[in-house]
Parts: C-alpha cells; sequence; structure tokens
C-alpha cells in the first residue's frame, strides 16, 4: 500500500469508468424496487391560462390507475415549494406552487400527476385529464415584460424584481471624455443544459418508519433532502436523498417540483413511485439558462485604454425565481470587468419574470454573458482604434498578482497572471503566422477568421461577493479502518467530472499510501451526514480540501498514536510512504495497519486518546476562486450561405494547481463544446405565444461529433492563495471563454465586409443576413 | 392494452421468449422486461444514440423500434462487448485510455456504435469516425477524446 510517489498532478485513471464501460451503472432508471409504479405528469400547453376546471374522472378510471390528483388536492398540505430566499436584495419571490393550482404560468408547468401499475398505463391516463384553460395573453420577452403594461405573470405583483446597482467613479464623465465609445444591445440566448441522462427519480416512502428514500438524478443531494423536508413536514433525517449514477448536470440538476410529487405520490400510495422524464418534458419544464437582453457602453482612450463601462442587464427569471438564479444576474454583471482594469463602472440589474420556463445556473452561471458583454466591447473599441485584438487586451490586463485583489466589479479575485496566459495561448496557436495566413485567404476570396476572448471565472463557491449570508461549506469525513483501509465520505456529489478518483488522490497523498487504499463514498446523505454539492467549480476547491483536512487531522492523530507506541517523541514522528517512522532512530517503524489496529485497543493508547480514527471537516473557503484563460478561435466562413466552419479552439487554462490532468483536459474539451454549443448553434426558442418550437432534440442542436472542431488546449498553474491545495476548480471556464472566442473570430472574418455584431447563436441564417444588412 | 404478442429474443446468445405489448418500445423490452439496464434512453427521438444496439451485426436505436419488429433476431447491447471472462473489449479498453468517457450515460451507445463502424470500416479516418458519430450524442467529451479512443481501439484490433 506504501508509495512514495505523489498522487497529485498524475494522471490516474478514473476508478469510475469500468463499470460504466460494462453497462453497470446505476442511473436512477436503472434501480428497481419490487412494487414500483409509475408517474406521469399533465403539463400545461399554454404560456399562461386560468385553470377554470379539471376533470380526473375518466382517468380515475383507466387500467392500473391507481391516483390522480391535482394543485387543490395536495394545497395547502404540501403547497409549495420554498421560496427563494431574497432578502438580500429587498424582495420578496413569488409563490411557486408545486403544481399549479389556479393559473399555469409557463408551457410545461404541472397542472395534475397520475400514477399508474406501468409507465405506458400513467401516459396513457394522463391524456385522459381534461383540463378548461382560459388562455391569457403572456409576457414572453424580458424586455416587454418589464414594461408597466405587460400582462403580469403574478397577478398580486409586477414582473419586475430585484432592481440591483454597482458604481465605481464617474462613468458619465469618462465617457465624455474618451477618445471612442462603443455601444450595443447584446442577447445572452436563452439555453438548456441538456445533461444526456434526463430527470429521473424513485421515491419509497416507509410508512412504518415514517422515513421518504428518494433516488434522484441530481448534483446536490443534501439539498434536495433539506428541500423535501421542509415540503414534507419532516425532519432532515426522516429523508434519504440518494444521487446514484448521475449522467450530467452542468448546473440543471437540482431541487425541482417533480421530486416532491413524487414522494407525496409515494406517501399517498404506501409504494414506490418512479418518474422518468422524456426529453421533451426537461426542454420545457428543467431550468433554462443565460437569458439576458443587456445594453453595452466601454469606453477608452486614444491608446486604447479602457475608461469606463456600463452595463445595463435585463436578466429573464422565467415564471418563477428558483434557486440561486436571481443573485446570479448579479455575479454575471460584476464579472463583466473580465480581467481588465476598468477605472470607472456603472452596473445596473433588473430581473423580470415571464411566461417561460424558469431559468437557473447552466455552467458558468451568468459569468459567460458577463464575460461576452466585454470581450464583444473590447473587439470592437480595437477595431475602431486600428489595434489588433490581442494588443488592446494587452494594454488592459490586470498585472499579475497572488494575493486578493478587488476589481472594479467588485469581486475579490484570488489570484491572476492574464497577460502570460495571452503570451501562451499566442505561442500555442502560431498567432502571427495565423494572421498571414488569414492575408493570404482574403486575397483569395477566403473569409478566414481569427477570434480571441480573455476570461475569467468563479470557482470554489464559498461565500458570495454578493450576498455574504449565501456562504456555502463542504463536508469531508476520513475514517480508517482497523485493517488500515480509508474511507472518504464526502459531501460533494460528482456526476462525470471524475470527483471519486481525483478525491482519492488527494486523501492518499496526505498518507502516502496508494489510492487503492483510499474508498471514496458520495451522494447518498444516509451514508454522508452533511453536504452542499457539487456545482459552480466548487468540488475540487471545496470537497477537496474538506477531504484534505479530515485527512490530515486523521493523520496527526495516528502521529501522536505511533509515537507513544514507539516510545518516540510526537515532534520527531514522519508518515513516510505509509510507515510511521521515528526520526531520532529510523529502525523503529511501524505499518499503518497496525497503528490503525492500536488505535482501537484500551492498552495501545495514551489515556487522553479517543478510541479510532475518525474525523471530519466542514470546510469553509474565505473566498472565491478566479480561474482564468485565453482562447483562440479560427474559422472560415462561407459568404454565400452564412455557414461557419469552426476548424480549431486553442485553449489556455488556469486553474490553479492541476490534480488529474487527463479529466482537466477532458473538462476543457467538453466545457468548450458546449461553449461553441452556444455561440453556433443553440438557442431555446420561443414564439410570442410562449410556445418553446424546439422543445426535442431533432429541433434543438446541441453540437455533435462533426459539429465540433480540433481542440488544441494547454495549461498554466497558478496557484490559489487561498487553499492549501492550491486549486481553483475549473468545470466552467470553457463555456465562459468559448462562445466569445467563436463569435469574436466570425465578426473578425466578415470585418472586411462592415460587419461588427452578430448576436448568438451564429446559425448560417442569421450570419448570412449579418452580411446582406452591412452590405446595404 | 390486454393484448399481447410472444416474441423471442437472442441478447448477447441468450434467447429471451416473453410476452409484450405490441406497441412495446424494444429499448423497454431490453431494460424493463429482460433487465439489461445499460442500454440507456436520453431523447425519445432517435438523436441521442444512448439506445443504440446491435441487431444482426448493425447498429440501430432500440428506442425507435417495437419489440416485436426485433422478434427472432439476434441482438448485442453492451454487456455482451467484454469477454467472457471479464477482461474489457478493446473498444472498452481504449474509451478508458484515451478518456472518451465522463458521466458514462451515453458511452453504451458509443460503445456499440464504435463496434458497428470498426466491423464495417476497420481502419476509419478521424472524419470518418466523427461522421459514424453523428447519431450519437454526448454532452460531457466534445468528442475529442471519443474519436481519438475509437482511432487507438482500431489500432489494437488491427494486432
Amino acid at each position: 500500500m506504501a508509495t512514495d510517489a505523489k498522487l497529485v498532478g498524475q494522471s490516474v485513471a478514473r476508478r469510475e469508468d469500468e463499470k460504466l464501460l460494462l453497462g453497470r451503472g446505476a442511473f436512477v432508471e436503472d434501480i428497481k424496487v419490487p412494487g414500483t409504479q409509475w408517474l406521469s405528469l399533465v403539463r400545461s400547453p399554454h404560456a399562461h391560462a386560468r385553470i377554470r376546471s379539471i376533470d380526473t374522472s375518466a382517468a380515475l378510471q383507466a387500467p392500473g390507475v391507481t391516483a390522480v390528483f391535482t394543485g387543490k388536492d395536495i394545497h395547502p398540505r404540501f403547497g409549495t415549494n420554498p421560496t427563494v430566499p431574497l432578502r438580500f436584495y429587498g424582495a420578496e419571490s413569488a409563490p411557486y406552487d408545486l403544481i399549479a393550482v389556479d393559473k399555469a404560468r409557463h408551457v410545461g408547468e404541472v397542472v395534475a400527476v397520475v400514477v399508474a401499475d406501468t409507465r405506458y398505463g400513467a401516459r396513457d391516463a394522463a391524456d385522459l385529464i381534461f383540463v378548461d384553460y382560459e388562455p391569457l395573453e403572456a409576457a414572453i420577452d424580458v424586455e416587454k415584460a418589464l414594461r408597466d403594461d405587460a400582462p403580469r405573470v403574478h397577478d398580486d405583483r409586477p414582473n419586475g424584481i430585484i432592481h440591483w446597482r454597482h458604481q465605481l467613479g464617474n462613468v458619465s464623465q469618462a465617457f465624455e471624455e474618451a477618445a471612442v465609445i462603443v455601444r450595443e444591445r447584446i442577447v445572452n440566448q436563452k439555453i438548456h443544459g441538456v445533461p444526456m441522462e434526463p430527470r429521473a427519480g424513485l421515491a419509497h416512502w416507509d410508512p412504518v418508519q415514517e422515513t421518504m428514500s428518494l433516488w434522484a438524478t441530481v448534483q446536490t443531494p443534501h439539498a434536495l433532502r433539506d428541500h423535501l423536508a421542509e415540503i414534507l413536514h419532516l425532519s432532515s433525517d426522516s429523508v434519504r436523498v440518494v444521487a446514484p449514477d448521475v449522467g450530467g448536470g452542468f448546473g440543471v440538476k437540482h431541487e425541482d417540483p417533480e421530486y416532491a410529487l413524487l414522494c407525496i405520490a409515494s406517501m399517498h400510495l404506501g409504494v414506490p413511485v418512479k418518474w422518468v422524464a422524456t426529453r421533451t418534458e426537461d426542454f420545457l419544464a428543467m431550468h433554462q439558462a443565460r437569458g439576458k437582453t443587456s445594453y453595452l457602453e466601454v469606453s477608452a482612450d486614444a491608446d486604447g485604454k479602457l475608461t469606463g463601462l456600463r452595463v445595463r442587464h435585463l436578466h429573464d427569471l422565467g415564471a418563477y425565481a428558483k434557486g440561486p438564479e436571481p443573485s446570479l444576474s448579479a455575479s454575471s454583471a460584476m464579472i463583466s470587468t473580465g480581467v481588465y482594469d476598468i477605472p470607472n463602472v456603472e452596473f445596473e440589474v433588473r430581473n423580470g419574470y415571464t411566461n417561460t420556463t424558469p431559468q437557473g445556473p447552466y455552467r458558468g452561471a451568468g459569468r459567460p454573458e458577463g464575460i461576452h458583454l466585454i470581450e464583444r466591447g473590447l473587439d470592437r473599441l480595437a477595431s475602431e482604434l486600428g489595434l489588433d485584438p490581442t494588443e488592446i487586451r494587452r494594454r488592459n490586463y490586470l498585472p499579475p498578482f497572488d494575493q486578493p485583489m478587488r476589481t472594479g466589479g467588485g469581486d475579490v479575485f484570488d489570484s491572476g497572471n492574464y497577460e502570460a496566459s495571452l503570451d501562451q495561448v499566442m505561442e500555442l496557436s502560431s498567432y502571427r503566422q495565423l494572421r498571414e495566413q488569414q492575408q493570404q485567404a482574403r486575397a483569395e476570396g477566403r473569409h478566414m477568421g481569427i477570434g480571441v476572448a480573455s476570461w475569467v471565472k468563479t470557482g470554489g463557491s464559498g461565500p458570495s461577493p454578493v450576498d455574504p449570508s449565501s456562504s456555502r461549506y463542504e463536508w469531508g469525513r476520513v475514517r480508517v479502518d482497523r485493517g488500515g483501509k480509508v474511507t472518504l465520505f464526502t459531501g460533494s456529489s460528482p456526476h462525470g467530472q471524475g470527483g471519486e478518483t481525483v478525491f482519492a488522490q488527494i486523501v492518499a497523498d496526505v498518507f502516502g499510501i496508494s489510492d487503492d487504499d483510499v474508498t471514496v463514498l458520495h451522494g447518498d446523505t444516509a451514508t454522508v451526514a452533511h453536504g452542499v454539492g457539487t456545482y459552480g467549480s466548487r468540488a475540487l476547491v471545496t470537497g477537496g480540501m474538506s477531504a484534505k483536512i479530515a485527512a490530515e487531522k486523521v493523520r496527526d492523530k495516528m502521529l501522536k498514536l505511533s509515537a507513544h507506541m514507539m516510545g518516540c517523541e510526537p515532534d520527531h514522528m514522519t508518515l513516510e510512504g505509509g510507515v510511521f517512522v521515528c526520526t531520532t532512530n529510523r529502525e523503529r517503524t511501524l505499518p499503518f495497519a497496525e497503528v490503525a489496529d492500536a488505535s482501537f485497543q484500551v492498552l495501545a493508547r495514551p489515556a487522553d486518546m479517543e478510541f479510532g480514527l475518525d474525523e471530519d471537516s466542514f470546510y469553509q473557503p474565505s473566498g472565491l476562486t478566479y480561474n482564468f484563460g485565453t482562447y483562440i478561435a479560427v474559422v472560415e466562413v462561407d459568404t454565400e450561405t452564412g455557414d461557419v466552419d469552426l476548424q480549431r479552439l486553442y485553449t489556455v487554462d488556469d486553474q490553479g494547481v492541476i490534480v488529474n490532468p487527463m479529466t482537466v483536459v477532458g473538462q476543457v474539451h467538453g466545457g468548450a463544446t458546449q461553449g461553441i454549443g452556444q455561440a453556433l448553434y443553440e438557442i431555446s426558442e420561443y414564439d410570442q405565444t410562449g410556445q418553446l418550437l424546439n422543445a426535442s432534440l431533432m429541433d434543438y442542436a446541441i453540437p455533435t461529433a462533426e459539429m465540433t472542431p480540433e481542440f488544441v488546449v494547454a495549461f498554466s498553474e497558478t496557484p490559489s492563495p487561498l487553499n492549501s491545495l492550491g486549486v481553483k476548480g475549473m468545470g466552467e471556464g470553457p463555456t465562459t471563454g468559448a462562445p466569445s472566442a467563436v463569435v469574436n473570430a466570425v465578426v473578425d472574418a466578415l470585418s472586411p465586409l462592415g460587419v461588427s455584431h452578430i448576436e448568438m447563436p451564429l446559425t448560417p441564417e442569421r450570419v448570412w443576413r449579418a452580411i446582406q444588412d452591412a452590405q446595404g | 392494452m390486454a393484448e399481447s404478442v410472444s416474441i423471442t429474443l437472442t441478447i448477447n446468445g441468450t434467447e429471451h421468449s416473453i410476452n409484450v405489448e405490441p406497441r412495446l418500445l424494444l429499448v423497454h423490452a431490453i431494460r424493463d422486461v429482460i433487465g439489461l439496464t445499460g442500454t440507456h434512453v436520453g431523447c425519445d427521438t432517435s438523436q441521442c444514440g444512448s439506445c443504440t444496439v446491435l441487431l444482426n451485426g448493425e447498429a440501430v436505436k432500440s428506442c425507435s423500434m417495437l419489440a416485436a419488429q426485433a422478434d427472432g433476431q439476434q441482438i448485442e447491447t453492451v454487456e455482451g462487448l467484454a469477454h467472457a471472462d471479464g477482461t474489457l473489449h478493446p473498444i472498452q479498453q481504449a474509451f478508458a485510455e484515451k478518456h472518451g468517457l465522463q458521466c458514462g450515460f451515453c458511452t453504451p451507445g458509443m460503445l456499440m456504435m464504435s463496434k458497428a463502424l470498426l466491423n464495417e470500416n476497420p481502419n476509419p479516418s478521424r472524419d470518418e469516425i466523427r461522421h459514424a458519430l453523428a447519431g450519437n450524442m454526448c454532452r460531457c467529451t466534445g468528442y475529442q477524446n471519443i474519436v481519438l479512443a475509437i482511432e487507438f481501439a482500431a489500432e489494437q484490433m488491427a494486432r
């Protein structure tokens, strides 16, 4: 078991892989409990409609049906989702019923629930429920929804909620004195997370113990446990949530109302009840993201030095405030100063309800929108001033720093070295040669474009810089059994990232043992007492640190115990390659397992030492981490059709210390592909009545293998000063950096034709129209 | 839906005689009736390919055909890919080696599609691999490592 080689920094093969490759993964739908019945949901076909009546009689008589219930049936006993706390913003969110009672507020909102003994039978019966709707005028576009005369999503309050401002210096004066100002209305379109495994849940009420077990495909089992306990009027310890193998999350798998409905059905019937969403259900009712209309104004002096930034963000909440979403609109504005020194800043953020699917976080959680504004703005300024896009960035980067520093936007960055990142990606891409090739291509009548984007993304979510009340921890517990085998219980909940492998590397290094001797348990609130979960590029920082600290506590206890056993001074004990050594007499050693066993023996221990080796840590980061990087995209545009050929994406990511290089490369490839999806293909397309026009994978384009470029990836490692691992988290950097690099490349390709901006996604039609408009 | 049909499916070499509703999808027969849950459903509309199985050696989407249509035919699922002694098939090994999977939900479909491709074209170019994967979506990996894995598997299998 002993090893001297450090595992942190090595591409340790993933322990997750084998079962998944053999088809032996246990995703929620794969879990079978005898006697399970199936739940099916009736969802509103209208974006905004009064529910006059619901006739469930035919469904109740259908074969195999065991229960049908509506919002009125469960209200007020289980009524609503816990409201999102918005006290910090001086606001209060509108009630969010588990099932719509009087009014449906978006297409896909649940209006009735059916349970039957078979999957197909439940679906058949759902089709027999007749709902009498009175359709109402809907508020679809957030900009219109915020006007006084807009239809009200919630009758008792205006659509506008949360009006947040931030100011630094004097932007008006900066604009008056500026050599150049760029103004643009930029839409970050609504998109979907689309994890390949749709949502699913299996609820099992035990009427004797009065406990609820729920298997659910979520990123945050403990948060869901607490959420359900509140809805079901149970203690948290009476609710067990298990997130088994989870088929991707990306920010969209959280505390959805469907899980509470499953639990209510199981409690009512006293049998296990299962629900597996269709892909269309997920498009209609799983939260969507981005959804911002923004007004950007940015100024520079004649040398291209940024002097002022004004951002007005109009953020579409959808029909209900969900999770942390409202606060992310402020975070989004704050990060729009990017990695640059901007002395005068003004932000105004408004959130508005609309009759669309609620919005929530998705890989990047507001930051891709903020970064897109400044990265588009910089390219526009460079173009006005005749500067290369790399040159204007170089003139404005914050200088290198290794201790926390407050930005103009109000974030407190932990460490950064932004110009070095640009240099590295310019070398990686042979940038000068790319520009020469572009000249050549233009001479041949081809439209090649090169796009640059520098980005920064929050990670390690602990205390929010906007709302200090939102502090988050992570919990880890390390136990060593009598045989010397180590188990980590982590509140982090990996779902594809390779967390089991990576956490084992960290814990093994603390003891100097092989990672094969470390078991990692997660995702089950019955096994892991506390936890916050995996989102916001936080798992490595918070899960990794809580694991490390808990392991260090156990190690320190073992050092003390082994010193006692050998009669060595505690200060002279070391743990070398899994063996305890007394440094004043190196002949004297004790194997790891012997010390572990001794911890349970009465006579081996010092009198004041408790039995066992079992320690935990609630790790609370002192601030957020900020990973960063610079990307360069190379495209060629067919101006006849508007088709964009994205040829290569060069990436330099800095995520602090790298624990497992292989998985980090995987995060860049996957994240950048999602960013490319936003740039080129993806949009949640609503018509004016609030119908989602592309609610299936037949109509909504996530990138396929032929739609993605070759990635050329490299890394730098600027350690975070905030934690002893020096890590920052990194999963969301690529979705933050890739969209702007790609859009900037396309606009660069078309700038000789007079194109200065195109809205995402850059579909052939949009690109073609932009060319036609520019050509007059 | 009281009526049912009797069908026989040979899955990974084992014959299963079952009674199913005529409308039962093949993927639900494989997962819910026979109990092999490695084959997944990701979209219901035949785009994502998570449900890909081999039917008489050819890749099909088992969410888009009826169990009854597969009566009497040979089906191979991800559970049949590894060797009888438990060692991984070279395609499975290559996916692990090249980090061609993250959450693993699309992986069974990717593996079966890869097998169908390599049966037909033992030495595909990267473009040919990407083209063959047009009906298999992955949201985690960005495909590059999947392409490398299939290329690597082809090399290993040619040895």
